[in-house]
C-alpha cells in the first residue's frame, strides 16, 4: 500500500537553493517567510534592487513552496 | 560616520496631537502675499476651519494632527496629517471633507509623530556620556576608529560572562574591522580600549570619551558565521547586573526565535524600538570594509539568520549596530539575537546562541 509522502522541510529546501539564488544577480539574501495571510510558509527571496532580470531568474515555486520576491535593498552591516 | 570638520544633526520635531499648530514660512511661490504670521487673514480662515473639525476628527487614530500649511499650488490649507502605517488611512481619508468653510484640506501621510531624545533633557538619551558604572544600550565603539576623514562607532549592546569575566558583547565590525594600517596606520589589537560614548557623539574626539573596556580581539568574521565581538569591562565602569537604558535587567536565559515574535532592542541610534520577526533561517549576503571609511575587506554568506521587519529603518538604524535584541516583554526578557546588519526596510540578526557558542559566554541577567 502506497504511502503518503512527507512534506519537505523547508529550511532543508531552502539550504538545498541558496547558493544558485544567491547567484542571481541583485539577489541579496532568501530567508523562510510566511505569505501575507501570516501562516503558509514561503520562501523569501531579498533583491537589492527591483530588476527584470532578477525577476525572470526567480522561480515561482521551489518544490512545492510559493517564493515571493522582496526588494530590500542592500544589507549592511549598521555601524555609523 | 561623521566627518570631523563639520558635525551637523538635523533633528526634524513634530510634536503629536498638534491641536493649533503652525507652519511658519519664509520662502513661497504665489499666493497668499504677505508673511503668513498668525495675524494673516487667509491664516485666521484656516485656524477657524481647524478649531472647528480637529477635536472632532483626532477621534479617529489614523489621524495624527492638523496644522495650517500649504497645498500644492501655494494656498493655505488645512494639513491633515495620517497614520501612513495605519490600515484604514485610505478609508479615513476618503471620509474627509475636501473643504471646510471654503479652506482647502491638505492631506499629509506621516509616519507615527514620536518624540526624539536629547541629551540632558527629557527621555533617555543613548549617546549621552554616562557617569560610570555604564547601563548598556548606549554609544561606544574602539577607540582608535578614526580614519580617512572620518570616525566611525556603534552600540555596546549589553553585557556577557565569559568564565567569570564580564564582557560588552557588540559587533566584530564595531570593535575590531580595521585590519589594515591604511588611513591611520593601525589595526584592531587586544587590550585597546572600548570608550563610551563612540567617537561619533563626541566630535571624533576620544578625549572626550572614556574607556569602559578593553578589546578582546576574537575575529568572528571572516571565519565564522557571527558577527561578534567583546571588551572586558574595566571594572566600575559598566553595571554589574548587566541593565541595558529602557530595557533594564534582563534574564540570563536565551530564547530561539519563531516567525511572528515580539522583539524589541536599544540602540544609540534609534534607542528602544519594537519590531517582530519576519523570518528565519536567512542566507544573507553583507559586505564588509576594512576600515573606517576604507576600502572593502570581504564579502561575508552569512546562513540561518533571523530577520526583522525595519521599515523606514524605524527598528534599525546606522550606529545600531551591536544592540541585543530581546522578546518584548516588561520583566527579565530573554535574548533573541544580535543585531548587526540591515536595510531600511530589514534588520538582521544572529541567532543568539550561536554567539554565546562561539564566545564561550552567557548572558549576564537573572
Amino acid at each position: 500500500m502506497a504511502q503518503s509522502p512527507t512534506p519537505p522541510d523547508i529550511n532543508a529546501v531552502l539550504r538545498a537553493h541558496d547558493k544558485e539564488l544567491l547567484a542571481i544577480p541583485g539577489v541579496v539574501g532568501v530567508y523562510v517567510g510566511v505569505l501575507d495571510d501570516r501562516k503558509t510558509p514561503c520562501l523569501k527571496v531579498m533583491l537589492a534592487q527591483k530588476t527584470v532580470e532578477a525577476e525572470r531568474a526567480i522561480p515561482k515555486t521551489i518544490e512545492g513552496f510559493p517564493v515571493v520576491i522582496e526588494v530590500t535593498g542592500e544589507i549592511k552591516p549598521l555601524d555609523k | 560616520m561623521i566627518t570631523p570638520r563639520k558635525f551637523l544633526r538635523a533633528l526634524v520635531a513634530l510634536s503629536a496631537g498638534v491641536l493649533s499648530g503652525f507652519v511658519s514660512l519664509t520662502a513661497f511661490a504665489g499666493p497668499p502675499a504677505g508673511v503668513l504670521d498668525e495675524s494673516h487673514a487667509n491664516v485666521r480662515a484656516v485656524i477657524a476651519a481647524q478649531r472647528e473639525v480637529t477635536a472632532d476628527w483626532m477621534r479617529q487614530s489614523e489621524v495624527l494632527g492638523t496644522a495650517v500649511g500649504l497645498d500644492a499650488a501655494g494656498n493655505t490649507a488645512l494639513v491633515v496629517y495620517i497614520d501612513q502605517d495605519a490600515k484604514n488611512a485610505g478609508e479615513v481619508i476618503r471620509s474627509l471633507p475636501r473643504e471646510v468653510r471654503g479652506v482647502r484640506v491638505q492631506i499629509e501621510m506621516t509616519d507615527k509623530f514620536r518624540s526624539m531624545a536629547k541629551p540632558g533633557g527629557g527621555g533617555t538619551s543613548h549617546t549621552a556620556k554616562q557617569t560610570p558604572p555604564i547601563q548598556l544600550g548606549t554609544s561606544g565603539g574602539w577607540r582608535y576608529d578614526l580614519a580617512n576623514g572620518f570616525c566611525c562607532g556603534g552600540t555596546l549592546g549589553s553585557l556577557v560572562s565569559i568564565a567569570g569575566t564580564q564582557h560588552i558583547l557588540s559587533n566584530y565590525h564595531v570593535f575590531e574591522s580595521d585590519i589594515v594600517p591604511g588611513g591611520n596606520s593601525r589595526i584592531a589589537l587586544t587590550g585597546d580600549p572600548i570608550v563610551q560614548p563612540g567617537l561619533i557623539d563626541v566630535n571624533c574626539n576620544a578625549a572626550n570619551a572614556q574607556d569602559v573596556a578593553t578589546l578582546v580581539k576574537r575575529q568572528s568574521l571572516p571565519a565564522s558565521n557571527v558577527d561578534c565581538s567583546i571588551g572586558a569591562v574595566i571594572p566600575g565602569q559598566v553595571r554589574t547586573d548587566g541593565a541595558i537604558l529602557e530595557i533594564g535587567t534582563i534574564s540570563h536565559l536565551t530564547v530561539n526565535a519563531s516567525i511572528g515574535q515580539a522583539v524589541k532592542k536599544s540602540g544609540r541610534t534609534t534607542g528602544l524600538t519594537r519590531s517582530s520577526i519576519s523570518g528565519l533561517n536567512a542566507t544573507i549576503s553583507v559586505q564588509y570594509d576594512n576600515e573606517c571609511a576604507g576600502g572593502v575587506a570581504f564579502t561575508k554568506t552569512f546562513t540561518g539568520q533571523i530577520v526583522v521587519r525595519n521599515n523606514g529603518s524605524r527598528f534599525l538604524n546606522s550606529g545600531d549596530s551591536g544592540s541585543l535584541m530581546v522578546e518584548d516583554v516588561a520583566t527579565n526578557p530573554r535574548a533573541v539575537g544580535l543585531l548587526f546588519a540591515g536595510s531600511s526596510s530589514t534588520a538582521i540578526a544572529n541567532p543568539i546562541n550561536e554567539v554565546l557558542t562561539f564566545l564561550g559566554a552567557t548572558m549576564v541577567g537573572n
